[in-house]
């Protein structure tokens, strides 16, 4: 093993093989409702011990048998001996230690309880089924979220996103990947709404916009009201506006800049709006509404400019627009779309 | 001390428990942290784990010192949480997972706790675990297969393409500068 391929080892142990976190607040009472509902395990009578007993009648039974007039009496006397055995089993394993209502310590415990979504302590198996945050997860729909604060969250396909554990005491969500759109509610400035993204967080003092989170890489359109985005060791941040966009790679914060295409919301809302705009965006913009490649052959194809709004309105549709509008072409090739013609000067 | 608080927890005391879950529970959620994907991961492992140790007290039986069979116990709810993803990724050649060289004077040794653990967690679940088990807790690879129930090998390469995906990520990030360009 090389010094170098050491480095990082060396590093992470340093700092990480000691570190200590505080837990929530709320883990104790869940760990201890879980004890109550799964006291210690006792110790239950071995099957051995519980066939002694039968085994003594057994063997009493063989001599009783055999028996002669003293013998007999003997081990009648033995077996009544040995029968309190046999009713002591049980009673051993019923025997209760644990004081199961004990209440303790737990102050702040009630509280938190109430608002918690604890579904986890009356199962028998209370260990395996802890649940502490709830996630909202969309496949192959688009998916809309009323969460318990009023606030709305559109989530585009195959994105995640957990709420806090307390959530809405603590109205934090994680963005953990994919799209999703945010319609907040109430402002409360001692709780904000935030979202968590693998690198940023957004705290929200306004009520609707977008957030996009990529490995690494969080870009925010805000739609109404303002949003301070910052990395997540706060070392940079930026406030965003209605009607701006910004977005952190790894660590940087890049400038505010306009939102100039109007369909960054497109997968929320279902239509596609262009107003003379370039068919390269309006390409662009087609593709990921869809999530499609199209491949334009010819680069004077870009140069035209497109007027047009549509709604729900199918891929192919919408290729066919175009191709009338710049007497253009298109085919499919192994889902690969591509575009030709003479196109625009 | 410790004897007497263990036996009370044994006993079921709830106040003994609480005791003894104070008393470790930073250090848990430290080892848990470093496991997880998200905090809330970490969390539900937490949970998990500290029923499992006042279920299982009764079973410590003084040989080594406490701390390292709560560790053993944490370790292995860690394990089992993920363990369903821990096979996804083991068909890798060693040979392709050969390292670049990075001269010890390229990594920021300014890494917080927090960014370490950022990038811990982005870890596929098979590299993280295995990268914890190997780069934090020293076990050998021999004992992480075992743990695991993986080969030997296995263990090695998921070491091997933990550290390359680490070290991309340092790049990206910009905590190593320009890798080829020093040396």
């Amino acid at each position: 093993m090389s010094e170098e391929k050491n480095k990082i080892d060396d590093l992470f142990r340093s700092k990480l093989g000691d570190m200590e976190a505080d837990p929530m607040p709320s883990s104790w009472d869940k760990i201890a409702g879980a004890l109550d509902e799964k006291p210690l395990e006792q110790q239950k009578p071995t099957k051995t011990v519980v066939m002694k007993p039968v085994f003594w009648y057994a063997a009493a039974s063989v001599l009783i048998i055999l028996s002669i007039w003293s013998l007999n009496r003997f081990v009648l006397n033995n077996t009544t001996q040995k029968a309190p055995i046999a009713t002591t089993q049980p009673k051993d394993s019923t025997v209760k230690t644990i004081p199961q209502t004990q209440k303790t310590l737990s102050d702040v415990a009630d509280k938190q309880q109430n608002s918690n979504k604890d579904t986890s302590a009356n199962s028998p198996s209370a260990q395996q089924t802890i649940t502490v945050a709830e996630t909202f997860v969309s496949k192959q729909e688009t998916r809309k979220i009323v969460l318990s604060d009023g606030s709305a969250v559109t989530l585009n396909k195959e994105s995640s996103l957990q709420l806090s554990n307390d959530f809405p005491k603590n109205r934090t969500v994680s963005l953990i990947r994919g799209i999703a759109y945010f319609e907040v509610q109430t402002l409360d400035a001692k709780n904000p709404f935030t979202v968590l993204c693998s690198n940023s967080k957004s705290v929200v003092t306004g009520t609707a916009f977008m957030i996009e989170a990529n490995k690494n890489q969080t870009i925010l359109h805000v739609k109404n009201g303002k949003v301070k985005l910052s990395n997540l060791d706060n070392t940079s941040s930026t406030i965003v506006a209605a009607g701006e966009k910004a977005q952190i790679d790894g660590r940087q914060v890049s400038p505010n800049a306009t939102i100039t295409s109007p369909n960054y919301l497109s997968w929320q809302t279902n239509k596609l709006v262009f107003d003379d705009t370039q068919l390269e965006t309006v390409v662009s913009d087609i593709e990921s509404y869809y999530g499609v490649n199209i491949a334009i052959k010819n680069p004077e194809i870009k140069k035209c400019r497109f007027t047009g709004a549509f709604e729900k309105t199918s891929l192919d549709e919408i290729l066919q627009v175009l191709s009338v509008s710049f007497n253009l072409k298109y085919d499919n090739q192994d889902g690969q779309y591509n575009m030709y013609g003479k196109g625009c000067k | 001390m410790e004897k007497e608080l263990i036996e009370k927890c044994i006993k079921g005391e709830r106040a003994a428990q609480e005791l003894l879950y104070k008393t470790y529970s930073r250090k848990v959620k430290g080892i848990c942290l470093r496991y997880a994907r998200t905090v809330f991961e970490a969390e539900d492992i937490l949970q998990e784990s500290f029923i499992k140790i006042f279920t299982n007290l009764k079973k410590y039986n003084y040989s080594g010192p406490f701390e390292a069979w709560i560790r053993r116990i944490v370790l292995n709810t860690a394990i089992d949480f993920y363990k369903s993803n821990l096979y996804l990724e083991n068909q890798v050649n060693i040979d392709e997972t050969r390292e670049n060289e990075l001269s010890p004077s390229t990594i920021a040794d300014n890494l917080s706790e927090q960014e370490l653990l950022k990038l811990l967690s982005t870890l596929p679940d098979g590299y993280r675990v295995v990268f914890n088990l190997y780069a934090i807790e020293g076990f050998s690879h021999k004992e992480i297969g075992e743990l695991l129930n993986i080969s030997e090998g296995t263990s090695k390469s998921q070491l091997s393409k933990a550290r390359n995906y680490i070290k991309s990520l340092l790049v990206q990030y910009n905590y190593i500068e320009n890798v080829r360009g020093e040396e």
